[in-house]
């Protein structure tokens, strides 16, 4: 992520991080609690049995203390133990695993939620998009990490604060040695993370890029090309040994600073410091000034090159992570907190499904973005139960202006009226229920054939999605599978599904217009799959079903259009004719040349 | 996880082709390896038992401090040489060495699958095992390689740590049947069950995925915001969720079982089974000092984790073994699309091609697709093959491309069968424009090109990016025809529409010297004109050749050579457009149907 770079103050830092564990708190906050708590009790756990029960039984043995003593010591120990042990089976392999789906479920679907809500201009900003799909993607782990990180620091803080207690009782000078040794490996370190970090960077790109390379080989969308066309192996390979190349010089190129910064924090600071130096000393005060036991020796040593060195060592590695995960926290909160320029206003007035609707372009114009302008000056006004069809070329803003009449987008100048209302003042929820569209490029969501007609998780009336299933031409389609309508379409997750031909998906995307009471209907491009036969069949059953329906269709092919009232031609965002068939055609213009060219091929006199 | 299907390779067999191979690619990789994974058993080993003990022993003796002193310095300084040697290896060579892996394993890959034939491709086990091979191959061979270290140096650190517990006390040994039990008894009932809910678990996991898979795409953008889909969606993400947790609650008690009793035979028996009993044989019997006291102390954690990490890597190996062999396999694969052992060159000069009696059915399919199919084209014929979907006649270009071969009959080119041509040279004769293009992160000149350009190709380029109408698109990017496409790994790439990019790949067929143009369904995504204009182009440039043309628009047709209908794998009318009109069979039925509404009330053509 490019955004890595900047710099973050630490009150952001905080606060970011903060935001991310509320919201795994509120999921889970028994997780949460036990997650920290666990670690806690493991710590000071294994501090009893490692250094301190240690130094209890070295001693014991050295003052020829009587057995018992030992005994006690275990007692008391031992169900601390085994209830730490009883308490992480049950955590493992069930608390765990169950509590991070929930997590995770309560944390997508938030956003989610979210997703399918925010202002779909926003899809068509690149950047915005790939953010999107980073943030989704990368929520559950993110937030695992999270969660984990917080329960690091207090196990990190436990073992270093039982560390200090063990100094300050039993040797004062080891916090000297401890200190040194926490100082400089968090100033290296913080160096060897940025150092990483600047690896990570460089690496970034050519790492997509060979994983992609070598993708393309075993994935089965390319495996004719690769055949048809032998050097493009070649090329790829060629390609796939730069990328491998420049990986390999970043490595190169890192590799000293890496591994000088690792051995002062892993060696000098570690190894040396903690182990060596303060071994030297801690057999100096045994052995010479003789105030140490043998107990306190060992004791001692595990609390310095264990105990200690283990707590500082998660710090340190943990520690930099926060202002990592602030980044991807930030950029969630900022997310979910996006204000939308479309707003489902609960108390506006609400369109009506019964009415006959007037809808008026008054000199509207828009574009996706600043730069292009894909509609000028549109003024239209289409009367309730009018047949309009809307053709042009590719790019000619189509499928833009029944985007911006079902108010996916708003306009940049100008007004669309709804009854004489701009269809801002109208609920949103239920304007957008005047319309039953389908759209170019429609693909099913892995859900039943009723599911995906009805697109609602409430109850349906069979029967009439059956109907709408022979309206669109589905009947014999549906007549071969054996669980008719609630045939699950896909195999996206269920091995008994059906995968439709894309000329059969577009009849099923077609059944929720014939299913829908919405009085105005939208189609762009419904017919590209299908066969002639089918295509014929299916205007023919449109134009009967919809008569006292609003229908706005866009087409490619002119030979559909002539079942408008009106046509409506669109050239560079502009409407440059219309009429209908008849008119355009003795105009003599666009319409009419376009509408040569493509029938020209079917003359044919018998 | 374990492994259901049964291996080909056993496991030795595994581990040795591992190790032969990256030998092959670099033998100091290997040697340097094992030393690495030395050194840290070495240092293990060294501390708990050499260090420690005699630490231990020279401050109970009162032997001389500067020896203790000399000691200690020479172990810091063996522990130096050690992280240098540790660091070194990890942080450089071995990621250098990774890459130069990657690159020998990528030129083996790419070379098999390449040739594999596509046949393969449509058999669904064998794509799963191919892709699950080829995926992390790098990685599997890195596992493979690591965790065979592993078992090694932790096999030989339980014998040194068994050994010296032995020499301290016999019986103390004894102690290492406690981790056996709890690591290949309870841990192994234990992942078995992991297993087996994991299995359960699958179809939820699957729905859970496919939600977190499609819910931002941009595909359902606009139905999401105008029906209430997302809602279906949802629920199917609740209840696949419900699901999960009440497979996780069935497994629940057993699981906690296994895992409390691995966890006590594991650590409880082993650290406080052995201290207790140090203990007493130091307190009570008084038959071991308080040095080897201390030395049970310090070599508990390693008894208990050799073991272990004996049985971790153990599972891993077995693991990756299962993708080894796929691996393998797919390397030994012998390709069914056999060459001729004495090729012939086919000329370039095309007289005739003839199908006689094919007949071809897909893997696991049991109704042919092609049945007893026969037809001649000739020289320099422009022919169209029309056709409902799934008459055969995308197989058939795939067929006559040789991406598979007939299951009876022949096809000839000149006369000869084309098993007999060389089958590169063979290839190569084709010219071709798919339907299911795909386009390649590289530049524009390239996916034309489909390999390196050189300076001469610029014209070619150019024109063939005109004649498929995309070059004004292509002039407005930045980089011309050198631009980059798609934003798989670069982020600067240009993203181009769906019917651009269609339209480059149509230049691919324009841009090849070929004797042989074929145009399946190339204009499903563009507007009439551009489909015109492509069709008026591609007979200006195929003026010579022959060409098949696949649509099932039929106003192409009229002006063929010759139009094949294909039904059901077989030829069902075949000639000229006006002849079959005569004929007044299923094509005039069908090219009327669409025709029909091009032509007004008095049946007059516009």
């Amino acid at each position: 992520m490019k955004e890595g770079t900047q710099r973050q103050s630490l009150k952001t830092i905080i606060s970011n991080n903060l935001f991310g564990l509320k919201i795994a708190w509120k999921a889970t906050p028994l997780y949460v609690f036990s997650k920290i708590l666990f670690q806690i009790a493991n710590a000071i756990v294994m501090f009893f049995e490692h250094v301190y029960g240690m130094k209890l039984i070295i001693e014991a043995i050295q003052y020829n203390k009587p057995f018992t003593y030992v005994v006690c010591y275990y007692l008391i120990i031992s169900p601390f133990i085994l209830g730490l042990y009883t308490f992480e089976s049950f955590f493992w392999p069930y608390f765990n695993i169950k509590s991070t789906e929930k997590m995770h479920r309560d944390i997508m679907t938030l956003l989610y939620d979210k997703t399918t809500t925010i202002d779909l201009e926003k899809y068509d900003d690149s950047d915005f998009y790939s953010k999107l799909v980073w943030n989704i993607t990368q929520a559950p782990a993110q937030i695992d990490k999270l969660v984990d990180n917080v329960a690091s620091v207090f196990c990190g803080l436990t073992m270093l604060g039982i560390g200090a207690v063990m100094f300050y009782n039993f040797d004062r000078v080891g916090i000297v040695f401890a200190s040194v040794s926490l100082i400089i490996s968090l100033l290296v370190q913080a160096k060897l993370n940025r150092t990483d970090y600047d690896l990570d960077v460089s690496l970034n790109k050519e790492l997509k890029k060979r994983s992609y390379i070598y993708r393309l080989f075993y994935l089965k969308d390319y495996a004719k090309e690769f055949r048809l066309n032998k050097d493009l192996k070649q090329k790829q390979f060629d390609e796939f040994e730069k990328s491998n190349d420049n990986i390999a010089n970043s490595y190169k190129a890192y590799s000293l600073k890496r591994i000088w910064y690792s051995f002062v924090v892993e060696y000098l600071c570690k190894t040396f410091t903690l182990n060596g130096l303060y071994v030297i000393y801690l057999i100096y005060m045994a052995m010479i000034k003789k105030v140490l036991s043998y107990g306190n020796v060992v004791a001692l040593y595990r609390t310095a090159s264990w105990q200690f060195s283990t707590g500082v060592f998660s710090l340190v590695t943990v520690i930099p992570q926060f202002s990592k995960s602030s980044l991807y926290m930030g950029s969630i909160q900022k997310f979910l907190l996006l204000k939308n320029k479309i707003v489902d206003d609960k108390d506006a007035q609400k369109a009506d499904e019964s009415m006959d609707n007037v809808i008026e372009f008054c000199d509207v114009s828009f574009g996706y973005n600043k730069k292009k302008q894909v509609l000028h000056n549109i003024n239209l006004t289409i009367h309730s139960g009018e047949k309009i069809a809307i053709v042009g070329y590719n790019g000619a803003g189509k499928s833009t202006f029944v985007k911006l009449l079902m108010r996916l987008y708003d306009t940049n100048s100008g007004e669309i009226l709804l009854n004489g209302k701009n269809v801002k003042e109208y609920n949103l929820h239920s304007y957008r229920k005047l319309f039953a569209v389908v759209f170019q490029n429609f693909q099913p969501i892995a859900a039943t054939i009723a599911e995906n007609i009805v697109m609602d998780n409430k109850p349906y009336d069979k029967a009439r999605v059956e109907e709408a299933l022979i309206k669109s031409g589905f009947e014999k389609r549906l007549k071969t599978l054996e669980r008719g309508i609630e045939t699950q379409l896909t195999r996206e997750f269920d091995d008994n599904g059906v995968n439709l031909s894309g000329g059969e998906e577009q009849k099923v995307a077609l059944a929720r217009v014939f299913y829908s009471n919405s009085p105005v209907i939208i189609l762009d491009e419904p017919s590209s799959a299908m066969d002639p036969i089918s295509e014929y069949n299916m205007y023919k059953n449109l134009t009967s079903y919809t008569k006292d329906k609003t229908l706005i269709f866009i087409s490619h092919r002119l030979s559909t259009t002539k079942l408008a009232d009106r046509i409506i031609m669109l050239e560079n965002g502009r409407i440059i004719e219309q009429g209908t068939h008849n008119q355009l055609i003795q105009r003599n213009g666009k319409y009419a040349e376009m509408f040569e060219v493509q029938s020209s091929k079917y003359e044919y006199r018998e | 996880m374990q492994t259901e299907s049964k291996n080909k390779y056993t496991l030795i067999g595994d581990i040795c082709f591992i190790f032969k191979t990256v030998w092959n690619f670099d033998w100091r990789r290997v040697v340097l390896g094992i030393l690495n994974s030395a050194t840290v058993y070495l240092l293990e080993i060294y501390t708990s038992i050499i260090f420690f003990r005699y630490v231990f022993d020279s401050i109970s003796d009162e032997a001389n401090y500067y020896k203790i002193i000399t000691f200690v310095g020479a172990s810091l300084l063996l522990y130096m040489v050690i992280n240098l040697y540790q660091l070194w290896y990890t942080k450089r060579f071995e990621p250098i060495s990774d890459s130069a892996m990657y690159r020998n394993l990528a030129q083996l890959v790419f070379e098999k699958a390449v040739d594999v034939e596509l046949a393969c491709y449509d058999d669904a086990d064998f794509y799963n095992k191919y892709t699950m091979a080829m995926a992390d191959t790098e990685k599997r061979i890195k596992s493979v390689m690591d965790n065979t270290y592993s078992i090694v140096g932790s096999t030989i650190e339980a014998i040194i740590v068994y050994i010296t517990l032995f020499s301290i006390d016999k019986w103390a040994s004894l102690v290492g049947f406690f981790p056996i039990i709890a690591n290949f008894v309870f841990a192994y009932f234990y992942n078995k069950l992991v297993f087996e809910r994991y299995k359960e678990n699958m179809p939820w996991f699957r729905e859970r995925d496919y939600v977190n898979r499609v819910v931002y795409l941009k595909n359902y953008s606009n139905e999401f915001r105008m029906t209430n889909g997302y809602k279906i969606i949802r629920d199917t993400y609740f209840r696949a969720h419900e699901n999960i947790f009440a497979v996780l609650k069935k497994y629940r008690r057993k699981l906690v079982f296994y895992h409390f009793s691995d966890m006590v035979f594991s650590f409880f028996f082993v650290l406080q089974g052995l201290l207790f009993y140090g203990a007493y044989r130091a307190m009570v019997t008084k038959s071991i000092s308080i040095s080897d006291f201390a030395v049970f102390s310090s070599i508990m954690t390693n008894a208990t984790f050799s073991i272990r990490k004996i049985s971790e890597s153990l599972t891993q190996v077995i693991n990756a073994g299962m993708y080894i062999d796929n691996f393998r396999s797919f390397l030994v694969y012998k390709n069914k699309l056999v060459e001729s052992k004495s090729p012939v060159i086919p000329s370039e000069d095309i007289k005739s091609l003839e199908f006689r009696n094919v007949t071809f059915t897909y893997l696991g399919q049991k109704k042919p697709v092609i049945k007893n199919l026969s037809f001649i084209i000739n020289k320099g014929e422009k022919v169209v093959f029309a056709g409902h979907n799934g008459a055969g006649k995308s197989t058939i270009i795939k067929l006559l491309m040789r991406l598979y071969d007939p299951d009876e009959g022949q096809i000839l080119v000149n006369g000869i069968d084309i098993k007999e041509y060389d089958l590169d040279a063979y290839r190569n004769l084709f010219g071709v424009a798919f339907q299911d293009y795909q386009i390649l992160a590289m530049t524009v000149a390239e996916n034309v090109l489909m390999r390196h350009k050189n300076d001469a190709d610029t014209e070619k380029i150019v024109s063939a990016l005109k004649a498929s109408g995309v070059y004004d698109k292509i002039c407005q990017l930045e980089g011309n025809i050198d631009a980059m496409l798609t934003n798989e790994f670069d982020d600067d790439g240009n993203v181009l529409s769906g019917g651009e990019y269609q339209k480059v790949a149509i230049a691919r067929a324009f841009a090849k010297k070929s004797s042989i143009a074929v145009f399946d369904e190339p204009s499903s995504a563009l507007d009439a004109i551009s489909e015109n204009n492509l069709y008026q182009n591609m007979k200006e440039y195929a003026k010579d050749k022959m060409v098949l043309y696949i649509s099932h628009r039929l106003g192409l047709a009229v002006e063929a050579d010759r139009v094949i209908l294909f039904e059901n794998g077989q030829v069902c009318e075949s000639g000229q457009h006006s002849d079959l009109m005569q004929q007044d069979g299923k094509y005039a039925d069908l090219f009327r149907k669409q025709a029909m509404n091009y032509v007004d009330e008095q049946g007059e053509v516009m």
